[in-house]
């Protein structure tokens, strides 16, 4: 019985058309290409990345201040 | 010219790149098909369609996550599977196929070969009693070239998942098969 399904499903139950290459190649002449999804930043993404390093420029000026004065205190 | 230059040419808009990825790939594609129990007609639709997948999403293939067999199989698979849920999807086609005629050549007595044909119907109607995951599990397993890893890769499954899916599938399989002989 093994054997039975072994030979069944080694076989090749179905073969492709005669002329199914030619047809496709055809068809895909006929067919446009889905255009590339750009990688670059979307405006949004552009967006937070401003936002982020906005908000780290003015932690750090923040931290540069405090420390200015607290010397100056001294 | 190798299936991966194929198929960046292919991605540029080269036909004749695809042309030569489709003769490669055809036959892989139908066999797989037939043993899944689509018939000639919805086989040759789902291959077409998958096919034009292909040349329309070449320039998203990654040989770093599959080679192209293995990702034009996935892309079959899920066309059948989605073509085999939808209604009156479930078509089995039971052919007289080459190999039918190849063992039915060496048995030239005319009862051998009718049971032999009907050895052949009676594996064809377990199999559409199986599940398509398990048709397209037990179908793959059979392609040339193609292991344990990039089944499972087809199947979307872990490969220890696959291998036992697999020795399932073949328990059922047999089991079907013994309960008819009975």
């Amino acid at each position: 019985m093994n054997d039975d399904i072994d030979a069944w499903l080694a076989g090749k139950p179905l073969a492709a058309p005669p002329s199914f290459a030619a047809r496709l190649t055809a068809l895909a002449q006929a067919t446009p290409q889905a255009q590339q999804q750009s990688r670059a930043f979307r405006p949004w993404q552009w967006a937070s990345l401003g936002a982020g390093a906005c908000f780290g420029a003015m932690r750090l000026c923040e931290f540069v201040f405090v420390a200015f004065v607290a010397a100056g205190a001294h | 010219m190798d299936c991966d230059t194929d198929i960046s040419e292919t991605a540029r808009g080269d036909h004749l790149a695809f042309g030569r990825i489709v003769v490669a790939h055809q036959d892989r594609i139908f066999a797989y098909l037939g043993r899944m129990g689509l018939d000639s007609a919805m086989a040759e639709d789902v291959a077409q369609e998958t096919f034009l997948r292909v040349w329309r999403h070449a320039g998203k293939y990654d040989s770093r996550l599959a080679s192209l067999t293995t990702w034009i199989l996935t892309i079959a698979r899920n066309m059948a599977l989605t073509r085999l849920s939808l209604p009156g999807g479930r078509r089995v086609e039971t052919p007289v196929n080459s190999a039918t005629l190849e063992i039915a050549s060496d048995a030239p007595l005319p009862d051998e070969q009718l049971v032999t044909r009907q050895r052949q119907h009676r594996l064809q109607a377990a199999l559409a009693c199986l599940s398509a995951a398990d048709r397209s599990l037990l179908s793959s397993s059979y392609i040339d070239d193609l292991d344990l890893a990039a089944i499972a890769n087809i199947e979307g499954c872990s490969t220890g998942a696959a291998k036992v899916r697999l020795h399932r599938a073949r328990q059922r399989l047999r089991r079907i098969l013994e309960a008819d002989n009975e």
